[in-house]
């Protein structure tokens, strides 16, 4: 439990300091944030009386405190139009989370099922197939996937949406409009996921008192149960922990190229405005997240070690 | 990303014929799509660009979103807005005039107006949005009047006395002047508009007929307006049968609408300028013969037909097309590069070196105007190199400052908005350093005249040091380009921001 | 290993010499027109050939790939090694290595060639480098510790050799299959940033045609000319496809 709370502490102040790091960063990008929001039009006094009202002016680290203190109490601040940046992500969250969990699930399903067939026939057509294509699939940009799903499904066979429409009642039109984007998302991370749990499924069967457990003349359900999946289980658990910052972060692309009401769009639009406040906002709710899932992970680590110290 | 269904497809090879196109001429509505009598009823589904982190639900605010922009206009009534002969048409100011010093202006607010919620618009509401655009929100370039200069003379009139002389300014208030009611809440939607808001969410909205509205009834039941992040997906669902209408969608969709046949491309004239700003103050251009051999080194025609397929119309170095007096007597530029290398030669210019163009993403064919610009230029033996850089790069390092860069005004018609935002000497944002006592000396003339035969003889002077002299390289003007099935009607063809006039509109049935 | 390189190898060849074919771009054809004489596969949206640009698209692609491929993997095999060799280091890198999980590559990305303006692929390679090391040195690390943990290392050690004599001479030939593994994976990672970076338009980096370029500024135009997309990204996919076969990721990491 100790442990376990050192690692949350350690994870938490390595969030902060990320934080901190991405605040400065972005906040040092040439570019001012208010001209880019009044448009060439604003003459420099009016951008001048605008920086000064948003409170702009003020040195870095006041607003960093600021935003900081924000946070803790839930409330992210104001975007660099005065837009409160909790309006705007509120129902956005909410969609990007459905999006990365529902597409976290169907990595979880396929990769599992997959490295179980693969590893119960490593060798033979359905080996060859699968490593080459885990290995198109990981590498494949979802940019490209996502365009190449719409070039087939969308437009050849007009079988599934190509792009999310969402109606004023702030509703997709309908939820088929998820399946493209979950499967550009998807694919890849599945692929990863399977190499990796076919590996870990491999290493652990060729422990030796699994190898032992059998020759004893264990069931083989029982090999599996008891002895391969939790010597498995920490490797998998860290990879599916890993995943969930490269899943957001491919929601970024894969948001824009579908339209879809998600917080992954404002990540671009964000840097593009240099709205620092908004990005550094972005950056926190998804290091949270992973954070979390960082968490789980360790918490199924040191499950799996109990008693073997 | 462009998808459709498979009907689309099919129907690509069939009906290709119901394309029109509008002729290039100004003024407002309209081409026929299905056509017929105008229709009453019915909900017109419009899509428009909008980013989520632009939204806002303040017509005083920073309307950078055309999706915002398009709802504000429905929801609420600026005084004045695109149209007619002159550039200006009445809107909930129904008259204005000036006095002989040319400064002290009053307008007279429309007969009947008044909020959705029933209660009458007076004069204090607009001297109220005013002021608060400009103090609240910092937003005195939009309202060019210093705001204790706006007063209400009694309910239904409003003065406001500019600083200097201002013919110009009913021109200046179009679209930006929304009023909202005074001392309550402003972002509340609760306008004068020809529709009220019924429904909202993140920036998509549902409008209805306001049957109060003192202007001309409109047709439509109601107007859907969705917000899309990109051209591409607005694309997707216009072609899915899901809106009606994509507003500024740019030229490779507007052929991808007439390759497939199913839709109608409204064009509106004189919509965009994409200039190449060159540096007068100091540096390579400063000679005015390395400007003059610049612009004839531009194929305008090939610029015009590549870098924005077609969809516009060439242009003479002159900043503000639209107006009601542009001049036309301007002999047309056209690419001559024997005199433009002797012009070269003459001044000076060093071919050995290489020059940076610096351009930005920031309209349909900006980049590629770029890219062509400087293909053509090496048949001159000007050597440049075209950087494409970010929006907050541009805006920082580039927009004002450099040598050459491209620039991208989508905002106004006029040759006064150009004047005063970027051609007069004291202009703080003057994008190329030029500095022309006779220019300036012309826009005080157009400011100060009252009548019309003698703010076109200033115009007209203006317009010539601006061709002879500035720092532009106004090759084309691109059109405004929206996208609709043929059931819809009567579209305005006001450049600038004439596609947000939507109250005309009807649908066939 | 060398027979499953050829085809990689000859692809290599091919993309390298390409742009050295009498295939020109040409110009002031009609944006995405159909395929049909003098233009096979048809034009792009600025009315080039789509051949020629899919010819000339790759190098500059699979070079800046190949290099944060390079770098990556040396500097995290340097480090890794190190890392298996001194506790303090170790710890070191998997902070570093935690710390970068928190931040979606894209927007550190994003940040550093967004500060960089005019850097150009000098930003574009350090922010991928900066990005990948920590993750990629803490997997080294993992299979140098054991390498660490053999007789022959511990025993240069003890005879007083250099940190980076060992390193050198002990550590890294026996870690010659994870480097050629991580390689491959680092250059498909670096293919996959290149790409996502120029799918999210950011100016200044790889503006050059490339098969990545082609694919976004394409999709507009799919309806009218399929190929403008379709033959990029299938050569982005050639690519992945011998890398991994060529390479072959056959020991996965976790």
């Amino acid at each position: 439990m100790i442990r376990f709370l050192a690692a949350l502490a350690v994870r938490a102040g390595l969030l902060l300091v990320v934080l901190a790091a991405v605040y400065a960063a972005a906040d040092a990008l040439p570019g001012d944030p208010v001209r880019l929001a009044m448009g060439p039009t604003a003459s420099p006094a009016d951008v001048e009386a605008r920086r000064e009202s948003l409170g702009l002016d003020r040195p870095l680290p006041a607003r960093f405190a600021d935003w900081l203190s924000g946070l803790v109490q839930g409330d992210l601040g104001t975007t660099v139009r005065g837009q409160p940046i909790n309006d705007l992500l509120g129902d956005r969250l909410a969609s990007t989370l459905l999006l990365t969990g529902l597409t976290f699930a169907f990595v979880l399903v396929v990769a599992l099922a997959w490295a179980a067939l693969w590893s119960a026939r490593p060798r033979g057509r359905f080996g060859r197939t699968s490593a080459v294509g885990t290995s198109i699939l990981v590498a494949t940009p979802e940019f490209v996937l996502g365009t190449l799903l719409v070039l087939v499904f969308a437009l050849v066979l007009g079988l599934l949406p190509a792009t999310t429409v969402v109606g004023a009642d702030g509703r997709l039109a309908t939820p088929l409009m998820l399946v493209l984007p979950v499967l550009a998302l998807g694919l890849p991370h599945a692929a990863w996921q399977t190499r990796v749990n076919r590996a870990a499924i491999a290493e652990a069967a060729a422990m030796p008192h699994v190898e032992q457990a059998r020759l004893d003349g264990v069931p083989e359900r029982r090999v599996v149960t008891r002895h391969v999946l939790p010597l498995a289980a920490p490797t998998i658990a860290a990879s599916l922990a890993t995943m969930v910052g490269t899943l957001l972060a491919g929601a970024v692309v894969v948001e824009t190229l579908f339209n879809y009401p998600g917080a992954g769009q404002l990540v671009a639009g964000s840097l593009e405005s240099r709205d620092t406040t908004l990005l550094v906002s972005l950056t926190a709710l998804c290091g949270l997240v992973v954070v979390a899932a960082l968490v789980i992970a360790d918490a199924i680590r040191l499950w799996a070690l109990r008693g073997r110290r | 990303m462009v998808a459709a269904s498979r009907r689309v497809l099919l129907g690509s090879s069939l009906a290709a014929a119901t394309v029109t196109a509008v002729a290039a001429c100004g003024g407002t509505d309209d081409e026929g799509g299905a056509g017929g009598a105008p229709r009453e009823g019915g909900t017109l589904r419009v899509g428009a660009l909008g980013s989520v982190e632009a939204l806002t639900k303040d017509p005083h605010g920073l309307l950078s979103n055309n999706s915002d922009f398009l709802i504000m206009s429905l929801v609420y009534d600026a005084l004045t807005v695109p149209g007619g002969g002159t550039g200006v048409a009445p809107r909930l100011a129904e008259s204005w005039s000036v006095a002989d010093d040319a400064k002290t202006w009053t307008f007279t607010i429309a007969e009947g107006a008044s909020f959705h919620d029933g209660t009458p618009v007076i004069a204090a509401d607009v001297v109220a949005s005013m002021k608060r655009i400009i103090v609240d929100m910092d937003a005195a370039f939009k309202v060019p009047v210093p705001p204790e200069q706006i007063t209400a003379l009694d309910d239904r009139t409003v003065q406001m006395v500019t600083e200097d002389p201002n013919s110009q300014l009913p021109l200046l208030l179009r679209l930006v002047t929304f009023t909202t009611r005074e001392g309550a809440d402003a972002t509340a939607f609760n306008g004068t508009g020809p529709f009220k808001l019924e429904d909202y969410t993140d920036g998509n909205a549902r409008l209805v007929r306001f049957d109060g509205w003192h202007g001309p009834r409109p047709l439509l039941d109601a107007i859907e307006v969705t917000r899309f992040e990109s051209t591409d997906a607005m694309m997707n669902a216009l072609q899915g049968g899901q809106i009606d209408l994509a507003t500024t969608a740019g030229a490779v969709s507007a052929r991808l609408a007439e390759e497939s046949g199913a839709f109608t491309v409204h064009r509106r004239p004189n919509d965009a300028a994409l200039p190449i700003v060159m540096r007068v103050a100091d540096g390579p251009f400063a000679d005015v013969r390395v400007r003059t051999a610049m612009r004839l080194i531009a194929d305008r025609d090939a610029l015009v037909q590549q870098a924005l397929s077609g969809y516009g119309t060439v242009a003479n170095d002159v900043l503000g097309t639209g107006d009601a007096f542009y001049d036309t007597s301007l002999p047309q530029r056209a690419q001559d590069l024997d005199t433009a290398r002797s012009l070269l030669a003459e001044a000076g210019f060093d071919l050995d070196a290489t020059y940076t163009l610096y351009t930005i993403d920031e309209a349909f064919g900006e980049v590629a105007a770029a890219t062509l610009f400087a293909e053509q230029a090496a048949k001159a033996g000007v050597t440049i190199e075209v950087v494409e850089q970010d929006a907050g790069t541009f805006y920082d390092q580039t927009w004002c400052k450099a040598d050459l860069y491209t620039m991208f005004w989508g905002t106004n018609d006029s040759v006064a908005f150009y004047a005063q935002k970027v051609l007069q000497s004291s202009s703080e944002t003057n994008e190329t350093g030029w500095a022309s006592e006779d220019f300036d000396r012309a826009y005080g003339d157009l400011l100060a005249a009252t009548d019309p035969a003698a703010q076109e003889d200033a115009s007209h002077r203006m317009q010539r040091l601006e061709y002879d002299e500035s720092g532009y390289l106004l090759w084309g003007m691109a059109d405004g380009i929206d996208l609709h099935t043929p059931a819809v009607n009567g579209l305005s063809t006001a450049p600038g921001f004439g596609w947000v006039l939507l109250e005309g509109a009807w649908l066939a049935s | 290993m060398k027979r499953r390189l050829v085809p990689l190898a000859a692809w290599v060849a091919l993309v390298a010499l390409a742009p050295l074919l009498p295939i020109t771009a040409g110009e002031g054809a009609m944006p995405f027109a159909d395929p049909g004489a003098g233009h096979p596969l048809g034009t792009d949206a600025l009315g080039r050939d789509v051949l020629a640009g899919a010819f000339e698209g790759g190098l500059l692609l699979l070079t800046v790939a190949a290099a944060i491929a390079l770098i990556v993997t040396t500097l995290s095999a340097l480090l890794g090694s190190l890392a298996a060799l001194h506790r303090r280091a170790g710890r070191a890198i998997d902070a570093a290595a935690d710390a970068f999980i928190l931040v979606p590559p894209v927007i550190g990305v994003l940040l550093v060639v967004l500060a960089w303006p005019g850097g150009g692929l000098p930003a574009l390679l350090a922010a991928t480098v900066l990005f990948g090391v920590p993750y990629c040195a803490k997997v080294m690390r993992s299979a140098a510790s054991a390498v660490a943990a053999t007789g022959y290392v511990e025993a240069a050690r003890a005879s007083g050799e250099s940190t980076a004599r060992v390193i050198a001479v002990e550590m890294l030939p026996n870690l010659a299959p994870t480097l050629v593994t991580q390689l491959g994976l680092r250059f498909t990672e670096g293919l996959y940033v290149v790409s996502a970076v120029a799918f999210l338009r950011l100016p200044g980096v790889l503006d050059e045609g490339n098969w990545a370029v082609m694919v976004r500024d394409n999709a507009p135009g799919m309806l009218l000319n399929p190929w403008a997309v379709a033959a990029p990204a299938a050569c982005l996919l050639i690519t992945v496809i011998l890398v991994h076969t060529g390479l072959g990721a056959r020991r996965e990491e976790p």
